[in-house]
């Protein structure tokens, strides 16, 4: 008899399918969850040409893909993949994502292990970190914002870290730039970009980048091959100056209202679409009129008005609030009534509300935005907003021969340039922030590109007089009067401004004692005169252990009690970025009478360096019972060649040891 | 919407909005006149702002933790903006902060208000669902002669049990008030306790809302100095916490503190099988005390991995298995422990070894001084071992990596330690080392050059303290990063100096001694002039800044610990130069405080320099009155370091000078 089992059998079967397809299932999305994605495995074989000596990890992969729909929004796919060759290289295993909150979504955000032998790991979503990025220190709010994913205490040497993130955002501006090159070696660099059909795209190649795409079906590619790290060295200009990258223009259709995307092909088009929205800001109300009669209504002349307000406005407090960042919100300022009410602002902020407090006085003026820190960065070929970071003010002005910060625009005359955040420079002058050679002048259609005003030495200098009696054992007292013009003068008053009376004391002493030992200050002021650049300071001191004493036979002293301003202090070695030098100039003439019965036994080897980029000159000399020396040093601005540098390194080493040189006095 | 819902609704938002509209509106006053007028603080003259008035009220006695923070400030001149031209409160995301009000007034008479619109909330940081937030806002109108006023409501995520209240700020301050309603607790043997420090005590007793109050005026700005006490030594503050522990006698406190430790090691420190075994293979009978002592320290610090540790990597498979109260079978078999588990293993091992070995724990001194009427947890914190050794006692610390047994970290010495017993309360003093157990040794070997060069070889090593904060510099760091680092040391005194090679040996061994061997470049170190050259021969000394350069002292000294150094240099002189004028700077007699050395000399054969130096500082620190004398000391030492020797050029050399 058989037995009637079907349904057991059935059961049975259908449990061992079911074990089976759990299995498998399992295998499945095991096998997933341990998958690193193709393009890091194709990556990992792409052939590596550079030299990976001296460097700690390389990047087999940096791409940045951009997909921009119809409606004119853009999905960028950022991808990077990193070999780790060193055990420092662990560092380098983290994936950042910078973003704003205001018009950005971020669809995915991820990272990966790939060990040699093939096993991966993936980076654990609990382990991102979202922080702020402040744009600046006394940022109030802001939009900027990274995420991270650190894995750098899974990798060793060997291992690859991959990261892909992809982000939707819909801002306004609808230009990009792609920087090739960074600090690591980079193997294989891309710019890819996907438009629709009727959109167009145009490259601005800049300091060796391609200027052509591929053609990848509907997507352009640029791409780059075998990049070394970027080096960096002090007083250099910034990576944009020579480092491979490109500015790209992405043009919707022509009377696409619906795609809410902005380029601009030119200077004046960018003047002529953010001078409206300063114009909208700088309006004046009743408030914006009583502070500026206030303020600058008994002055006698237009001048005396524009130095008032200046003034006024320089005393209004930093704050930056960046909103609305998809709208270029970070461009556009808050009107000035609101500043006035608040007293506070970021640049331009600060800029509108002096524009408007001086039209209500009928001055006109003109925002001028300019990019600090970047002296020679400025692509003129590419008209894009973002190259710039700071905004400062433009006032049509009379001559004033004192003035250094002054521009002649070919229709609207002589501008006094202002930047009313520098709380520590007058109108005429210019501030410690160096602005760069150009400048965009929003003044509607009659904006544009400008030139802005260079630094002299005659205009940013600092003299120096010492007057002291030295006695037979070696102590020194006397008089110490400093005059700082122009720059110099503008960071004398900002570091006395932020402290006490003691603590600019402490300072005083600090320095002093670098040349004198235990120095003791009897008397100390300071006079600053704001309006005419001046800032002085004068000191009685005395020391007791300023020369050596050698066995009662010899005194061993350096005239040169403090140290000079403006001579730098170049790192020896090779190098291969051009150094950037501020112009200055230094003068300084000691006298210190003799003691009796002492007599000098060698005086300072004399130095005299003259080069296109500074001239130095240092001597002493006896007359009658006093020593006089006299140093001088001025350095014109300028670019010097990286291979020149070793002319520079010379001349600043001969300066410093200059400064080293003794005074031997004889006891007679 | 019919009449009756937009009613009901209206009331609704009334209801809603009024306790916000009778915060703003009933208990803000606006300043007196004379809070405008009245003359510049005698606390600090020089300050540029002047806290009038804050007081923090924290309210847990209801549902949340609600606490309320008013300021009431007057800015003095252009450096008091900074501290009120932005405020930013900083709170974890479980807490939220409400109902920020801000006030500007002048004395004119004006103000300005905040617009709700310019608070500003953000994520500072965020990890999954824990981080920071910040709430920020700029108050308007902020400028000298104003005062500035704010509040706010801050809703905590957490009741507390504990309240550490310091008064003072970075400005000066006149009045400040801490007001606190706990939670009401309904346990057994739970009390509330209130410690004051550098203010008389502060009664504890309720208004009739339920709050203590703690309020005082006149606070001085709190600025840092160098080697300063813990803040609580001398810092104005109130601590209030709920404690389990019964109000008894100081003396009965402590008695109970150890036999609770005790039992702490009874259960944890056994001498099981697995322990006698290892103990019996890592020593001999014969050993003395502190021998066995010192081989089961070395073995549990460089064998058994420390997990606390930020340097020690750790898969995450072996991570799962820290888990509290792991058995020393367990961390023995794994080589593997937190702190606890490092300190219980010794301490396991040194009883199977048969000695008197028990758990202890460590006063912090950087925290708050042991002191006997002080009967509190968290004046011993740090679990560390006591092995009795005759009458004395050795302290162990397996988890200072690099510390031989008998030494502890520096803050835990010159204190006291809590030991384990059943019958009485032990504490006992932990002696402060002596100078020489932290030695700094440096031996060089240099060649002047006529153009003003110094090049040569150092030999550097180092024990004790000097040593551990050596180790830990450079343990985890590569080869490049040891030396950029020790290179930016030198630079910092002679900004020329070249690291032509550098050699580390044993900067991550536990047991073996670090050595650091350099061959040293320094262009233009000696200055010269047409016929001579000036040079100091304390070579590794040149440049460094005076230890005190503050004339002024208001808080007493305190070095972290005593300590030696000695520098032995030999210089051979350029040829066609001579010594001229040649003088000893000499020692200096420090009495009972140390000692200082110097010894110069000249070897015309070799024309080599021989200088030796020896430095050592044997008292912990002094009052402010002591601050004088105590930098006058290291002022003469700071002249003798850079006395110089005169080379002169000889006249018959026929060659000038290189270079």
């Amino acid at each position: 008899m058989r037995l009637h089992l079907p349904a057991l059998t059935f059961g049975i079967a259908a449990l061992r399918l079911r074990i089976g397809i759990l299995f498998i299932i399992t295998l499945v999305s095991g096998a997933a969850r341990d998958k690193a994605p193709d393009w890091v495995l194709v990556a990992t074989r792409h052939p590596v040409t550079l030299s990976t000596e001296s460097c700690d990890a390389i990047i087999l992969l940096h791409e940045n893909r951009l997909e921009v729909s119809p409606s004119g929004a853009i999905v960028t796919r950022s991808r990077t993949v990193t070999r780790i060759l060193r055990p420092e290289g662990r560092s380098r295993a983290v994936a950042s994502l910078a973003y704003v909150t205001d018009g950005t979504k971020i669809l995915s955000f991820q990272a990966w292990v790939v060990r040699p032998g093939g096993e991966v790991v993936v980076a654990p979503r609990k382990q991102m970190v979202d922080a702020v990025v402040h744009t600046t220190a006394l940022e109030l709010y802001g939009e900027a914002r990274l995420q991270s994913l650190r894995m750098g205490d899974q990798v060793g040497p060997g291992d690859v870290f991959a990261s892909e993130s992809v982000v939707e955002e819909r801002g306004i501006i609808s230009q990009r730039a792609w920087n090739f090159a960074g600090p690591l070696p980079i193997q294989r660099s891309v710019m890819a970009v996907d438009l629709p059909p009727d959109w167009q795209v145009r490259t601005f190649p800049f300091n060796g980048a391609p200027d052509t795409a591929v053609r990848e079906g509907r997507t352009q590619v640029w791409s780059m091959e075998g990049l070394n790290g970027i080096v960096t060295e002090p007083s250099a200009p910034p990576p944009s100056t020579f480092a491979p990258w490109i500015g790209l223009n992405l043009t919707p259709p022509p009377g696409a209202r619906s795609i809410r995307r902005v380029v601009f092909s030119s200077w004046p088009e960018v003047s002529a679409y953010f001078s409206p929205l300063f114009d909208t800001a700088a309006a004046v109300d009743a408030s914006i009129q009583a502070r500026a009669r206030e303020v600058a209504g008994a002055a006698p002349s237009a001048r005396e008005q524009i130095n008032a307000l200046c003034r006024h406005v320089q005393k209004i407090n930093y704050i930056s609030i960046q909103l609305d960042a998809a709208s270029a919100g970070g461009m556009i300022p808050r009107s000035a009534a609101r500043v006035l009410r608040c007293n506070y602002g970021d640049c331009k902020d600060k800029t509108t509300l002096l524009r408007a407090l001086l039209s209500s006085q009928g001055i006109p003026s003109y925002p001028l935005v300019v990019a600090v820190g970047s002296p020679q960065g400025l692509k003129v070929d590419w008209a894009s907003p973002g190259q710039f970071n700071h905004c400062i003010l433009a006032i049509p002005t009379d001559e004033t021969p004192s003035d250094e910060a002054v521009l002649d625009h070919p229709e609207l005359g002589r501008l006094l340039i202002f930047d009313p955040t520098d709380a520590f420079t007058a109108p005429g002058h210019l501030g410690s922030a160096p602005l760069g050679r150009q400048g965009l002048l929003l003044a509607g259609d009659k904006g544009g590109l400008v030139t802005l005003p260079e630094r002299r030495p005659e205009t940013s200098r600092v003299e120096r007089t010492l007057k002291a009696q030295l006695t037979g054992e070696g102590g020194i007292s006397g008089t110490l009067e400093e005059r700082r013009l122009g720059l110099p003068s503008s960071i004398a008053r900002r570091e006395r401004r932020a402290e006490t009376e003691s603590a600019f004391r402490s300072r005083v002493m600090k320095s002093l004692g670098a040349g004198l030992m235990r120095p003791s200050v009897s008397r100390l002021e300071t006079k600053d005169d704001f309006d005419r650049a001046e800032f002085r300071l004068e000191l009685e001191f005395t020391s007791a252990f300023f020369g050596k004493l050698m066995r009662n036979e010899l005194i061993v002293f350096r005239p040169a009690v403090l140290p000079q301003p403006g001579a730098l202090k170049l790192r020896p070695g090779p190098r291969t970025l051009p150094l950037l030098i501020d112009a200055s100039a230094f003068h300084e003439r000691a006298e210190i009478a003799l003691p009796d019965g002492w007599e000098v036994e060698e005086l300072t080897t004399p130095t005299q360096l003259k080069f296109p980029f500074g001239t130095y000159s240092a001597s002493s000399r006896q007359e009658g019972r006093l020593l006089v020396y006299e140093r001088s040093l001025t350095l014109q601005a300028g670019e010097l060649p990286a291979k020149d540098y070793g002319t520079a390194l010379a001349f600043f080493d001969k300066v410093l040891q200059s400064d080293q040189n003794p005074v031997v006095l004889k006891q007679r | 919407m019919s009449i009756s819902l937009a009613l009901r609704t209206a009331c609704v938002v009334w209801f809603l909005v009024t306790p916000w509209r009778m915060h703003a509106q009933a208990d803000w006053p606006a300043p007196a006149p004379e809070d405008f007028t009245s003359a510049r603080p005698s606390l600090d003259p020089e300050a540029g702002a002047e806290i009038l008035f804050y007081e923090v009220s924290m309210d847990e006695g209801g549902l949340d933790a609600v606490w309320t923070h008013t300021v009431r400030a007057r800015i003095l001149d252009e450096r008091g903006l900074k501290h009120f031209a932005k405020i930013e409160i900083l709170h974890d995301r479980g807490a939220t902060i409400r109902q920020v009000e801000a006030r500007t007034s002048r004395p004119d008479g004006t103000s300005a208000i905040l617009d709700r619109s310019d608070v500003f909330t953000r994520d500072l940081v965020k990890v999954q669902n824990s981080g920071l937030k910040v709430t920020s806002f700029a108050p308007p109108g902020v400028e000298p002669g104003v005062i500035v006023e704010y509040r706010y409501r801050e809703t905590r995520a957490r009741k507390s049990f504990y309240w550490p209240l310091a008064f003072q700020r970075d400005l000066p301050v006149r009045f400040a008030r801490f007001k606190l309603r706990p939670a009401q607790l309904f346990a057994v043997n739970v009390s509330l306790r209130c410690l004051t420090f550098n203010h008389p005590p502060f009664p504890l007793r309720t208004d009739g809302d339920g709050f203590f109050t703690f309020e005082t005026t006149d606070l001085p700005a709190w600025k840092n100095e160098p080697m300063q006490p813990p803040a609580l030594a001398t810092q104005r503050s109130v601590i209030v916490y709920y404690t389990q522990a019964s109000a008894t006698s100081p003396a009965m406190y402590w008695k109970n503190a150890s036999a609770d430790l005790h039992r702490r090691m009874e259960a944890s420190a056994r001498a099981t099988r697995k322990v006698k075994a290892l103990a019996a293979s890592l020593i001999s009978p014969t050993d003395s005390t502190a021998t066995k002592v010192a081989k089961l320290h070395d073995h549990c610090r460089s064998q058994l991995s420390n997990a606390s540790r930020d340097t020690t990597r750790i898969s995450p498979e072996l991570r799962k298995k820290l888990v509290p109260g792991r058995s020393v079978d367990d961390v023995i078999s794994d080589s593997l422990g937190v702190n606890d588990d490092i300190v219980i293993a010794f301490t396991a091992l040194a009883r199977a070894a048969g000695l008197d070995a028990r758990l202890a724990q460590a006063n912090d001194r950087t925290v708050i001084f042991y002191n006997e009427t002080l009967a509190e947890p968290f004046v011993f914190t740090k679990l560390i071992a006591a092995v009795r050794d005759g009458n004395a006692w050795i302290f162990c610390d397996p988890t200072a990596r690099y510390l031989p047994a008998g030494l502890l970290e520096w803050k835990y010495c010159g204190t006291s330690a809590l030991i384990a017993d059943a019958r009485q309360a032990l504490i006992v003093p932990v002696e402060l080392p002596p100078a020489h157990l932290s030695r700094t040794h440096r031996v060089g070997s240099f060649v002047l050059r006529d153009d003003g060069t110094i090049e040569g070889k150092v030999t550097e090593q180092a024990t004790g303290f000097a040593e551990l904060a050596v180790k830990n510099l450079l343990d985890a760091r590569s080869p490049e990063e040891r030396k950029t680092l020790l290179l930016a040391g030198l630079q910092r005194q002679m900004p020329e100096a070249e690291l032509v090679s550098l050699t580390v040996e044993n900067a991550d061994s536990p047991i073996a001694p670090l050595v650091i061997t350099f061959q040293l470049r320094v262009p233009h170190y000696a200055e010269r002039t047409g016929s001579r050259l000036f040079f100091q021969p304390a070579v590794l000394r040149k440049g460094m800044p005076p230890v005190f350069e503050s004339p002024n002292r208001t808080r007493p000294v305190l070095f972290n610990h005593l300590y030696e150094e000695k520098d032995e240099y030999e210089i051979a002189l350029p040829a066609g130069y001579s010594l001229e004028a040649a003088s000893s700077p000499g020692g200096l007699d420090l009495g009972s405080r140390g000692r200082f050395a110097i010894g110069l000399g000249y070897l015309e054969k070799k024309r080599t320099i021989y200088y030796t130096r020896d430095f050592s500082w044997g008292i912990v620190g002094g009052g402010v009155e002591h601050y004088g004398p105590i930098k006058q000391v290291f002022d003469v030492v700071h002249a003798k370091d850079n006395h110089a020797l005169t080379l002169k050029r000889d006249e018959s050399a026929s060659e000038k000078p290189t270079g």
